[in-house]
């Protein structure tokens, strides 16, 4: 359970930063 | 139990249709507002490029034709011809400048809608400075007379064409030159034919459901439609369409097979088999899976809540796309930073993120931020419940 909750976590992590960058992206490209 | 159950399936589900009336209210919204914004007027454009003081005197409007003075001395500085076509991601404008012998001095985009990197490669590849010195009768003919840049096909036929109707536009009624209507042509060749192929080998697959042939169909397209091209499909392209901005048929053969194939197979045989075969992006995703051997599997909540993001991001996309009617700015796939290297500020690290992430999750683009494969699957969706209707409606 632990190791699946680690990698649900590592999912949760690359997830939110690639949509992080991805705001980030349309920020820059409209302001 | 089963009430509390209901009561839960019910709040999901009205919560459902109050976002889908929110999303079409404010896409819609977007839309108008889109279509009612004025585009800057040429001059505008004009007086922003000019470092001097000039003065612009009309000569004819359709196409813009313009004698450009100096303010101040009254000197003659040149014609101007300002002409539109249809480039890859929506119409473009151009200018062009001629001097009082009838030479081109230089050319300038006005406006377009093209994907930044396709316009990088022609500043970087001095596509623009071809036309310079050369005389308004001349045929310009990519190919022939002016440079094809590889990889921005689309984007640099787009302006050579509208350089050819304003030069002579201009030879025509200020030089008085005799100079023949080109005619669209037929453009039909290799690249076509292959897609052609690519798509045939789909539908093939579809019934013999063979491995190695799906294989090879994915091979191919992730070299032609991905290095070889640049043209996966990005859901600025898909949008065009809804802004009107539609190529010709008879030039630009290819995007009507790849946007129509895309779009024809979810609705005739209810499967969004672009994604699956065709789109290279797809593809390279397979691949670094299979090289990493790593696929972390989530709970179904939580792959269900991580989906959102996808659909949220298809919104915003066509939000802004729509607002500023130029599908170019939506369009935020990595696609040409991973297959051409070409990509500015941020985009450099989107592109590491996603490949990272997909060495560990499957498809990890196509899940969780693929806007192209939201619109697909939704219209597969949509065609499937469709039919399932229409057969029960019979069955009744």
């Amino acid at each position: 359970m632990i190791k699946m909750k680690i990698k649900e976590a590592i999912a949760a992590v690359l997830i939110l930063t690639t949509f992080g960058l991805i705001m980030a992206y349309f920020n820059q490209i409209l302001l | 139990m089963s009430c509390k159950n209901n009561k839960i399936q019910n709040k999901t589900s009205l919560l459902k249709i109050v976002v889908w009336v929110a999303v079409i209210i404010s896409l819609t919204f977007a839309y108008i507002y889109g279509l009612v914004r004025k585009d800057p007027l040429v001059w505008e454009y004009l007086q922003s490029i000019f470092p001097e003081k000039a003065e612009f005197q009309t000569k004819g409007i359709n196409p813009l034709l313009l004698e450009i003075h100096d303010q101040e001395t009254r000197e003659f500085l040149g014609y101007c011809a300002a002409e539109k076509s249809q480039g890859w991601g929506g119409p473009l404008l151009v200018a062009v400048f001629i001097d009082s012998r009838g030479t081109l001095e230089r050319i300038a985009v006005l406006d377009h809608k093209e994907t930044p990197s396709f316009f990088l490669k022609l500043q970087r590849h001095n596509f623009f400075d071809q036309f310079s010195g050369k005389r308004v009768s001349e045929p310009f003919f990519l190919g022939e007379d002016i440079d094809t840049i590889t990889q921005a096909t689309v984007t640099s036929k787009a302006i050579t064409d509208a350089v050819r109707a304003a030069s002579h536009e201009v030879g025509r009624n200020i030089f008085d030159l005799e100079i023949q209507r080109e005619q669209k042509r037929w453009k039909f060749g290799i690249n076509e034919l292959i897609l052609l192929l690519l798509f045939a080998g789909v539908l093939v697959n579809t019934k013999l459901k063979s491995k190695i042939l799906r294989n090879v169909v994915m091979l191919m397209a992730f070299i032609f439609l991905g290095f070889y091209l640049n043209s996966a499909i990005a859901i600025g392209n898909l949008s065009q369409i809804l802004l009107g901005f539609i190529p010709s048929f008879k030039e630009n053969l290819f995007w009507w097979i790849l946007i129509g194939g895309a779009l024809l197979m979810p609705i005739v045989l209810k499967k969004n088999l672009y994604c699956s075969y065709l789109c290279p992006f797809g593809t390279l995703q397979d691949y670094t899976s299979k090289l990493s051997g790593i696929n972390i599997v989530m709970r179904k909540k939580y792959e269900r809540l991580a989906k959102n993001i996808a659909f949220f991001l298809t919104w915003f996309a066509l939000f802004v796309i729509f607002v500023t009617s130029n599908p170019s700015l939506g369009t935020y796939e990595p696609f040409a930073t991973f297959f051409r290297l070409e990509g500015e500020g941020i985009q450099w690290f989107v592109l590491p993120a996603v490949v990272l992430g997909s060495f560990i999750l499957t498809r990890f683009f196509c899940r969780f931020f693929c806007p192209v494969g939201v619109v697909l699957n939704l219209l597969a969706k949509s065609r499937y419940s469709l039919g399932k209707i229409l057969k029960r409606q019979k069955n009744d």
